[in-house]
């Protein structure tokens, strides 16, 4: 699919709803984890405020501030119509009242997002009867076009290539700060435009957190999950490392969390609720005695959508029940919590092909050590 | 100068007591408190999310490196802070903040409005107010309405927050090096033959290397071109190129531009002249209209550019734009920090922009840094 063929999907939806009129609004609060469609559908991630305005007769115009960014949005969109403007709501009512009669019925999604005042001015300029189009949309929208595929392989592969040079440079005494920007340098220096790199280590951690200024210390067990992004398409790959050499226990209770992986990647195909996926990696866990550590508090999720802006097909979840379609791309990862060893994370993407499950990663994830 | 939102901040973040001691934050508590009973608040919801978290950082240090936060401040006693993320993260949420009282996200409005409720229904003020998410603000609204008011607060708030400690103006000397730093590892890969994506990461590096916790580079996409954000993988030599760079020491910014150019045109000599000029006028009282007009006196025969189109400059400090933007009757202040930007558009690409960080004192500026430096142009 390619990004013309993903716009008759959403017109042809728009058609179904009665919609005329999209306008999809982004805050620029840019997100690996929160749904932008407006972001996901231009494919343009804006300096501040932006909408994309899809007409269900055919037009569509990316609106984009501050109006200087106009360069930018040309140079990246070269596909799409932009208007550049300082001022949002009176850009959209323009463009409204051009349209006159053939506006008719207003559809909405991220105006929750919008920063409250600028909300209550597009309300104005669109008026209070546009009614959300949220979940419609993201539904439309949830398979990936061929190009995002391709630039979620690049940020795989830069994924990969930031763990190996974990492994190269860190060592205990280093700050875990130190290191994530040091990775985040390093993966930019590979095209990665950003990288949502949560990383945090402790001898038994519950979670992985954002890096702290605390120093790695040997027993540690260091957490990673590497999020970059090539092109505003992001591709995650959790990753675990012990400092210093691994405890027997470690390294076999993360062998059990890596074939929980397998076996939920193993299960993905077309067709399939997302909430299998999760009950595969949960019968690996329960088989070897962990099944009430396959609830919150001691995990959160087996794995979640990315990109550039949508997150379908939302959590991996035991009670998602969203139906799993060909180019979906998402990451099966366990993410567990054992009481022998603290939190562990493994994890890879996976794109939905015809028949089943591509690993978008050459190397699945193994216990990693890094010198103590 | 306005950044694209990356999507987690990673630098060195945790409270660091020898940086900014706790005497620092209770006497700007002080302060606030104060302006809060002169404007009849009896408490205070301060917002802040990763891409601008000034106001918050000002009172309580702490940085929201994933989403929004919030901060409610009574009149007396102890701050909560209320912060995205699971439970689990609460332990590192916890290592950037003085503030002992912080609590997981959970059901927002129904937090806010129960610690109002303790306060008993006093007029909530708000800081930080006007980026809160709409979705979010009409939940709030709705908690607090039957409690009592919501009231904005922030140009009274911001004016206490524009004047800088001796710690502070310290904190931002140091900023404005890291600056120097960054910018001189731009322009020496930019003439080495780097492309502009290859000399913003020099820059990068340069100023992470000299203690910088945040750094942004935004460079030219054409010849000429005003720096934009380098968010494609293109990494094209351009001549002129112009850059945009920020920096970010103990939650202080310095942020500047610089023009590098084989062959200099008439454009970076104008803007080298007018930045030399409106330095020597810098000081408090100074209007933007009086600023903008020594600018564009300098500038003559060329126009001034686009990027001047507005204001010739913004205060500076906790956040990247902490207000005012300097034009028309707005007047620089003394105790203020402001970054002020010139330019010059000549024919073609022959464009230049330059720009200085300085802080207002009793009577002119003192630079904590400026491209002329990097040019030697004054």
């Amino acid at each position: 699919m390619d990004r013309t063929a993903r716009l008759e999907r959403v017109r042809r939806r728009m058609a179904a709803d009665g919609v005329d009129t999209l306008v999809a609004l982004s805050s620029a609060r840019h997100s690996m984890a929160r749904p932008d469609l407006a972001t996901h559908l231009s494919g343009f991630r804006s300096l501040r405020e932006s909408a994309f305005v899809l007409h269900g007769d055919g037009g569509a115009r990316l609106v984009v501030t501050p109006s200087y960014d106009e360069e930018r949005a040309l140079a990246r969109r070269a596909d799409t119509a932009i208007v550049a403007t300082d001022d949002l709501a009176a850009a959209l009512a323009q463009l409204l009242a051009e349209r006159g009669a053939k506006t008719g019925k207003v559809a909405t999604s991220g105006l929750a997002s919008l920063p409250f005042a600028l909300a209550a001015r597009v309300i104005g300029a669109i008026g209070a009867d546009a009614v959300a189009f949220d979940e419609a949309l993201a539904a439309a929208t949830a398979p990936k076009t061929g190009d995002e595929i391709a630039h979620a392989r690049k940020a795989a592969e830069i994924a990969e290539l930031g763990f190996a040079r974990l492994l190269e440079i860190g060592r205990a005494g280093m700050r875990e700060c130190d290191l994530a920007v040091e990775l985040n340098l390093y993966t930019k220096s590979l095209g990665a435009d950003d990288n949502f790199l949560m990383m945090s280590a402790l001898p038994h951690g519950y979670g992985v957190a954002a890096s702290s200024n605390r120093p790695l210390a040997r027993g540690d067990v260091l957490v990673a999950e590497f999020t970059p992004s090539f092109e505003g398409q992001f591709a995650q790959i959790c990753r675990t490392v012990s400092v210093g050499a691994p405890s027997n226990v470690l390294a076999e209770k993360y062998a059990l969390v890596a074939r929980s992986m397998e076996a939920g990647i193993a299960s993905v195909r077309p067709g399939i609720p997302v909430s299998a996926v999760a009950d595969a990696i949960d019968a690996v866990l329960t088989e070897a005695g962990y099944r009430e550590y396959c609830r919150p508090p001691h995990m959160k999720r087996r794995g979640h959508g990315m990109g550039s802006g949508s997150t379908a097909p939302g959590d991996i979840a035991y009670d998602n029940p969203t139906v799993i379609e060909e180019d979906m791309v998402f990451v099966v990862h366990p993410n567990q919590y054992l009481p022998e060893t603290g939190y562990l994370l493994c994890g890879e993407p996976v794109r939905v092909t015809a028949t089943g499950g591509e690993a978008l990663t050459k190397r699945w994830a193994a216990l990693g050590t890094i010198p103590a | 100068m306005q950044v694209l939102q990356t999507t987690l901040l990673t630098g060195p973040y945790d409270w660091d007591a020898s940086l900014l001691p706790r005497a620092e934050f209770e006497a700007r508590l002080l302060r606030v408190r104060a302006a809060l009973a002169q404007a009849g608040a009896g408490a205070l919801l301060v917002h802040g999310h990763a891409g601008d978290y000034g106001a918050l950082a000002y009172l309580t240090g702490f940085v929201p490196k994933l989403g929004p936060a919030l901060a409610l401040v009574p009149m007396e006693g102890g701050i909560r802070i209320i912060v995205s993320g699971t439970a689990l993260m609460l332990p590192q949420a916890k290592l950037l903040t003085w503030v002992e009282d912080v609590l997981p996200f959970g059901n927002v409005p129904k937090l806010v409005g129960e610690w109002l409720a303790e306060q008993h229904g006093a007029t909530l003020a708000t800081w930080g107010g006007p980026s809160l998410a709409h979705g979010l603000h009409r939940g709030i609204a709705a908690s607090v309405r039957p409690l009592g008011a919501m009231v904005a607060l922030d140009d009274a708030l911001d004016l206490v927050r524009r004047q800088k400690s001796p710690r502070e103006l310290d904190l931002m000397r140091r900023a404005g090096k890291i600056l120097a730093a960054s910018a001189a590892a731009f322009t020496a890969a930019s003439r080495g033959g780097a492309g502009a994506r290859t000399a913003a990461l020099a820059a990068e590096r340069a100023a992470i290397a000299a203690g910088a916790q945040d750094v942004r580079t935004l460079a030219s996409l054409r010849p000429g071109g005003a720096p934009l954000p380098l968010d494609g993988a293109e990494d094209r030599v351009l001549d002129p190129l112009l850059a945009a760079i920020a920096v970010q020491h103990a939650g202080y910014w310095a942020a500047g531009h610089v023009t590098v150019a084989n062959a200099p045109g008439a454009a970076l000599a104008r803007a080298e002249a007018a930045l030399a000029a409106v330095l020597r006028e810098a000081r408090p009282g100074a209007t933007g209209d009086t600023l903008l007009r020594v600018a564009e006196t300098q500038l003559h025969p060329l126009g001034p550019h686009a990027m001047m189109r507005g204001a010739i400059g913004r205060g500076i400090g906790l956040s990247l734009e902490e207000g005012p933007a300097l034009s028309g009757a707005v007047s620089l202040a003394a105790g203020a920090t402001y970054a002020l930007l010139v330019g010059a558009q000549g024919a073609a690409a022959d464009a230049a922009v330059q720009s200085a960080v300085v802080a207002i004192t009793g009577a002119g500026a003192e630079i904590l840094w400026s491209s002329s430096r990097m040019t030697g142009g004054v």
